[in-house]
C-alpha cells in the first residue's frame, strides 16, 4: 500500500488551529478550577460557611481522644451555702492543701476566703461600652484575688462551641475567665472550645470538700472552677452527645479551661492561611482533573480529593489547633468536577451541533429541500408520478390563514368546509403520522381521497389528494402514503437540525437533533448506496489515505471476480489487482493525481466478456485537503470497442470490394481506349463497366444496411467480419484449457480470408463455448479439429473431436431452454439463435464413443 | 512462335474477364481460374507460363495455393500478386514461393504488363 500519508498535504492550517484550541483548553482547565476556589474564598471570608465549618468541627471535636481532667468543678452545694461565714475560707485552705494550682469563682463570694497563696480569679461579667469593641469592667474586686470576665461567646446559630480568650478594654486585654484560670497569656479573640464525648470533667460538691469527705481525692496539679448550682444546669445548647441536647455553663468553662491548659484550643485558620491552602488544593485539582477524563474519573478523583482535604483538615486541627476552611475545601472538588463535565458537555454539544449542521448542510442542503418554497416542486411531481388524479397542498399560516401552495387539477373551492373551521381541523392534525379519510371534505372528486401532514417545522403543509379507483390504486395509495411519510421524516429531521437557527421557542436537546442528523444521513446514505447498486458502471470511493469507504454492486462483483476482498483491500492494491500494472507505476500515478487532481484511465485486465478501463479521478481540491477522497469507476468499453470493430471491419470491407470493382473499373477504360481492341469487343468492356459500377453501389448499399439494420432479413445487427481473425482469438483463449487437458488442436484454415456476415462477439463467445465443450470431452493426447472453409458464398466453421455425446443427449444439452442450460452448453444455445439473426445456421451432430462437433454456416459476402 | 501462357487466378469474375482481354491484346494466351483449387488443377494439365494471383478467394486462398504449388516440386511458374489486401513489395515469403512482383489493387494496366513481359523474360533468359 502506497503511503499517501507521506504526501505534502495542506494541514499546517489544521495544525494550527487545533493548537490554539488545546492551548485555550489547556488554560481553561487550570483558570477555571482557580477562579472557583477563589469565589468559594470570597465566599468563607464572609463568613457563609462558618456555620458548617463549626458543625464539622463538632463532629471531629466530639469524636476527639480525651486526655486526664486538669479541672475540677466545685458546686457551692446548698449545704455548702448553709455553712458559716468561713466557708469560703475553708474552701480555699482545703484547696490550696489538696495541690490544686488555681482557683476560679464564677461569680462573686458572699464572704471573703483566705490568702492561701494559690492564686484566687473571680469571674464577673464585663458590660460593652455601647458604640464600641471595647469593654469596661467593674473595677471593684475582692482583695487578694484576681479579676476575669467572666462572659460567654454569643451562640452562634444556637450552638455555642467558642468562648472568649481575652476581652478588649481598650488599653488593656482584660483576660477571661477562662484563660486567667488556665493561667495562660491573656489575648484578644475567641477560641473553639473541644468536646470530646469522652472526656470526663469531675464536679465535687464543695461541701463534701469543706467536710474533709474527699480527703483521698488527687486535686494535685489541677485547677478548680468554683460554680454556684445555677451554672450546673443545662442551659447551653452545646451537646456533647447526640443523646444530650444540652450542657452546663460550668462543664463548659471547664472544657475551655481545659483545652487552653492542655494547648488544645483551637483557632480558625487565618485569613492568609486561608486563601493559601484554598488556592494550593485550586492548583491540584487543576491539575489532577487535567490528567483524568471528567466523565470516567471524575467521581473517584472527586471522592480522593475529599478524603484527603478531610483527612488534611483533622491533622491541622488535631496537631496544629487551627481549624481550616473545610467546608470550601470540600465543595471545591465538586464543584471543579461538575464544572469540568458541564464545560465537557458544553463542548461535546457544540461539536455535536456543528455535525448536525454539516448533515444539514450535506444532507438536506443537497438534497434541494433547503426551501420549504420549493416543496411543491417535488410534490407535484411525487403525484403525478404514483398515479394521483387530483391534488391540493395547503398551507397553514401562522395567523390561521389558509393557502394553496399547488395544485393538480383542483382548487380550493372544492372543499366543502368553511375555512375558518378547517383552520382548526387541521391544526389539530399537525404532527399526525397517518393520513385520514378525506371523502367528505371533497364530495365533488368522487374517488377515495386523503388528507395528510406532511410537515413541517417551518411551515405547516398539508396535502389533500385522490387516487383514482382501478387495479393498481391500491400500489398508487402505498406510493403516496410512502412519499407523504419521506416528506414528513425529513421535514422533521430538517426542523430539529434547524431549530436553533430559528431560535425556536422550544428547546431542542442536542441528542434529538443529532439523533435526527444521524436519521437524515443515515437514510441519504442507505439512498445514496442503493442508488450507487442500480447503477451498471462499477463504482467504488476510498479515502484519501487508501482506505475504502464503499462499493456499489457492480464493484463488489468485479472484486469477486478479481478475487480481492472489498472491505480490506487498500487502494493501491485493488489498483494493481484490476489492471496489469505494477504497485511501483500505481503509487506514481496516484502521487501524481493526488497532487493535481483531475482523473487518469487505466487499461483494465478482462473479467467475463466484458472490456473495460479504469477511470481513477480524485477532486481538484483535493491537493487543499478538502475533499478527501479517490473514485475509481470501472467503465465498461465493449460498446464503444464493438463500435471501433465495426468502424474498422466496415472501412476494411469497403476498402477492399472498391479496390477490386476500381481495378476492374480502370482496366475496362484503358481497353476502351485502347486501338487495338476490336470493336467487337468495346461493347462486352462497357458492360463490364457497368457490372463493376452496380456491383460497387450495390456492396455500399449493403454495407449501410447492416450499419443501420435496415435489412429486414438480418433481425440482429451484423457485420461484415474477418472470420479467420475469429477463429484464432478462439484458439488463443482455449489454449490454455487444451494445454491443461494435453489435448492437441488441429487447426485448418485459410492463410487469409474474405469477409462473413456476423456479430464478433457473439459469434466468438459461441466459438469458443464449442471449443471448450468439445477440449473438455477430448481424452488426454487425443486432437480436436477446427476448420474453417470459405466457399463462394458461405463461410464454415468445424469443430469436432471428443469422445462422444450421444446426439439425444446433446440434443437436450443443448435446448433444454435458456434457465436450464449451463455453462458453455447455454453460450452455444444463444449463438445458435443469433446465428440464424444473421442469416447463417449452426447443425451438430454426436454418437457416443465417436466424437461429437459443430458445424456453423456464415454468410460470405467476399 | 508459341505466345507465353497467362493463368489469372481470381474469383471476381468481372476482373478476371478484364484482365484476360487486357493480356491478349498484349498477344498473350490467358486462363482463368476462380480459386486456389481450381488453378491447381488447371496447372497439373501443364503449359502455364505465368500466373497473376489474387490473395483473397474461396475454397483455396492465393498463399494457400502457392504453398501447396511449392510442395508439389514440380516446374514452378512465375507468379505475379496483385490483391487490395497485398502490399507493394515482395515479402521474403512471397519470393521463396516464386513471387516477382507484387501490387495492391487497383493496378495500372501498363504496370501489370510491363511486369508480366519483364518476369517472362527473365524467365525465359533462365531458361535459355
Amino acid at each position: 500500500m502506497a503511503s499517501l500519508g507521506s504526501l505534502a498535504l495542506p494541514q499546517k492550517v489544521t495544525a494550527s488551529r487545533g493548537a490554539r484550541v488545546l492551548t485555550r483548553e489547556r488554560f481553561a482547565s487550570v483558570l477555571m478550577p482557580m477562579i472557583t476556589v477563589i469565589l468559594l474564598g470570597i465566599l468563607h471570608q464572609a463568613q457563609v460557611f462558618r456555620d458548617i465549618d463549626g458543625r464539622i468541627f463538632d463532629r471531629f471535636a466530639v469524636v476527639g481522644s480525651a486526655t486526664a481532667p486538669t479541672v475540677v468543678v466545685v458546686e457551692r452545694d446548698p449545704d455548702f451555702a448553709a455553712m458559716g461565714a468561713e466557708r469560703f475560707a475553708t474552701l480555699d485552705r482545703v484547696l490550696a492543701g489538696s495541690g490544686i494550682e488555681r482557683i476560679g469563682y464564677l461569680g462573686s463570694r458572699d464572704a471573703p476566703g483566705l490568702g492561701t497563696g494559690v492564686p484566687v480569679i473571680i469571674g464577673r461579667n464585663a458590660d460593652r461600652v455601647p458604640l464600641s469593641g471595647r469593654w469596661r469592667f467593674d473595677s471593684a474586686a475582692e482583695p487578694g484575688a484576681l479579676r476575669a470576665a467572666s462572659n460567654l461567646a454569643p451562640s452562634e446559630y444556637g450552638i455555642q462551641r467558642s468562648q472568649y480568650r481575652g476581652l478588649s478594654g481598650g488599653e488593656i486585654i482584660m483576660p477571661s475567665f477562662e484563660a486567667a484560670l488556665a493561667g495562660v497569656e491573656s489575648s484578644e479573640g475567641e477560641f473553639l472550645v473541644r468536646m470530646p464525648r469522652a472526656q470526663s470533667i469531675p464536679v465535687i460538691p464543695a461541701s463534701q470538700l469543706v467536710a474533709g469527705d474527699l480527703s483521698g481525692a488527687d486535686l494535685a496539679g489541677t485547677v478548680a472552677l468554683i460554680a454556684k448550682p445555677a451554672a450546673l444546669e443545662p442551659t447551653l445548647a452545646t451537646p456533647r452527645d447526640p443523646h444530650m441536647r444540652t450542657m452546663s455553663e460550668a462543664i463548659f468553662r471547664a472544657l475551655a479551661v481545659h483545652d487552653l491548659r492542655t494547648g488544645r484550643q483551637v483557632v480558625r485558620a487565618a485569613a492568609w492561611n486561608s486563601w493559601i491552602v484554598l488556592l494550593a488544593v485550586g492548583l491540584a485539582l487543576a491539575i489532577a482533573y487535567r490528567r483524568s477524563d471528567p466523565k470516567q474519573l471524575i467521581l473517584r478523583v472527586s471522592i480522593i480529593a475529599s478524603v484527603l482535604i478531610a483527612a488534611g483538615g483533622w491533622l491541622a486541627l488535631e496537631f496544629a489547633g487551627r481549624l481550616l476552611p473545610l467546608t470550601p475545601l470540600l465543595l471545591a472538588p465538586w464543584i471543579i468536577a461538575i464544572q469540568r463535565i458541564l464545560i465537557r458537555e458544553r463542548r461535546q454539544d457544540n461539536r455535536l451541533e456543528q455535525v448536525a449542521a454539516r448533515a444539514v448542510q450535506n444532507s438536506v442542503h443537497r438534497s434541494a429541500l433547503r426551501e420549504g418554497a420549493r416543496l411543491p416542486q417535488f410534490v407535484d411531481p411525487t403525484a403525478r408520478i404514483a398515479g394521483v388524479e387530483k391534488s391540493l397542498l395547503i398551507e397553514l399560516t401562522r395567523t390561521g390563514e389558509l393557502q394553496l401552495v399547488s395544485a393538480i387539477d383542483a382548487k380550493l373551492d372544492d372543499i366543502a368546509m368553511d375555512f375558518a373551521e378547517l383552520s382548526k381541523e387541521l391544526a389539530k392534525m399537525r404532527g399526525r403520522q397517518v393520513g385520514f379519510d378525506a371523502a367528505a371534505l371533497v364530495p365533488g372528486w368522487g374517488c377515495e381521497a386523503r388528507l395528510t401532514w406532511i410537515g413541517g417545522a417551518e411551515r405547516n403543509l398539508f396535502w389533500l389528494y385522490a387516487v383514482p379507483p382501478g387495479g393498481r390504486s391500491g400500489k398508487r395509495g402505498q406510493l403516496v402514503r410512502a412519499a407523504a411519510a419521506s416528506f414528513r421524516e425529513l421535514f422533521r429531521w430538517r426542523g430539529d437540525l434547524n431549530a436553533r437557527e430559528r431560535q425556536e421557542e422550544r428547546y431542542l436537546p442536542i441528542d434529538e437533533k443529532v439523533a435526527s442528523a444521524v436519521s437524515l444521513v443515515s437514510r441519504e446514505s442507505d439512498q445514496v448506496r442503493r442508488g450507487f447498486d442500480t447503477i451498471d458502471t462499477a463504482v467504488m470511493i476510498f479515502h484519501l489515505i487508501g482506505s475504502p469507504l464503499h462499493a456499489n454492486r457492480a464493484m463488489e462483483e468485479l472484486y469477486r471476480e478479481a478475487e480481492i476482498a472489498v472491505n480490506e483491500t487498500p487502494l493501491v492494491d485493488a489498483i494493481v489487482a484490476l489492471t496489469r500494472l505494477d504497485v511501483v507505476r500505481v503509487e506514481a500515478l496516484l502521487q501524481e493525481l493526488v497532487f493535481r487532481g483531475g482523473e487518469m484511465r487505466l487499461p483494465m485486465r478482462q473479467f467475463g466478456p466484458v472490456e473495460r478501463i479504469l477511470r481513477v479521478a480524485a477532486p481538484d481540491s483535493m491537493a487543499r485537503g478538502m475533499d478527501r477522497v479517490i473514485v475509481i469507476e470501472a467503465v465498461d468499453i465493449t460498446e464503444l470497442h464493438a463500435a471501433a470493430d465495426l468502424r474498422q471491419s466496415v472501412g476494411l470491407f469497403i476498402d477492399l470490394q472498391l479496390r477490386n470493382d476500381l481495378e476492374a473499373i480502370l482496366l475496362a477504360a484503358d481497353l476502351a481506349r485502347d486501338p487495338r481492341v476490336g470493336v467487337e469487343k468495346i461493347g462486352p468492356i462497357v458492360r463490364r463497366i457497368g457490372e463493376a459500377a452496380r456491383r460497387a453501389t450495390g456492396r455500399l448499399d449493403e454495407v449501410a444496411e447492416l450499419v443501420r439494420g435496415e435489412n429486414e432479413e438480418l433481425v440482429e445487427a451484423c457485420y461484415p467480419v474477418d472470420a479467420r481473425a475469429l477463429v484464432l482469438q478462439t484458439l488463443e483463449k482455449t489454449a490454455e484449457m487444451a494445454e491443461e487437458l494435453e489435448v492437441a488442436i488441429d487447426v485448418q484454415m485459410p492463410a487469409m480470408s474474405g469477409f462473413t456476415i456476423a456479430e464478433p462477439r457473439a459469434l466468438g463467445d459461441m466459438l469458443e463455448a464449442m471449443l471448450r465443450v468439445v477440449v473438455a470431452d477430448t481424452p488426454q493426447g487425443e486432437t480436436v479439429t477446427v476448420r474453417l472453409e470459405e466457399k463462394n458464398s458461405e463461410t464454415q466453421v468445424h469443430i469436432s473431436g471428443g469422445f462422444g455425446i450421444g446426439f439425444g443427449r446433446l440434443v437436450y444439452l443443448l435446448t433444454k431452454g435458456e434457465d436450464q442450460s449451463v455453462g458453455e452448453y447455454r453460450q452455444i444455445n444463444r449463438g445458435i439463435v443469433r446465428t440464424a439473426k444473421w442469416g447463417g445456421s449452426v447443425s451438430y451432430w454426436g454418437r457416443e464413443a465417436n466424437g461429437f462437433g459443430f458445424n456453423v454456416k456464415l454468410r460470405r459476402i467476399g | 512462335m508459341t505466345m507465353p501462357h497467362i493463368l489469372i487466378v481470381d474469383d471476381d469474375e468481372i476482373l478476371a474477364s478484364l484482365l484476360q482481354i487486357t493480356l491478349e491484346v498484349e498477344g498473350y494466351e490467358v486462363s482463368t481460374a476462380p480459386d486456389g483449387e481450381a488453378a491447381l488443377a488447371r496447372m497439373a494439365e501443364g503449359g502455364i507460363d505465368l500466373v497473376v494471383l489474387d490473395l483473397v478467394m474461396p475454397k483455396m486462398d492465393g498463399v494457400r495455393f502457392l504453398r501447396v504449388l511449392n510442395e508439389q516440386g514440380e516446374a514452378r511458374p512465375t507468379v505475379i500478386v496483385i490483391s487490395s489486401t497485398a502490399g507493394n513489395t515482395v515479402s521474403d515469403e512471397f519470393r521463396a514461393l516464386g513471387v516477382v512482383a507484387i501490387a495492391r489493387k487497383p493496378v495500372e494496366s501498363s504496370w501489370l504488363v510491363e511486369n508480366i513481359a519483364g518476369a517472362l523474360g527473365q524467365g525465359a533468359a533462365n531458361d535459355g
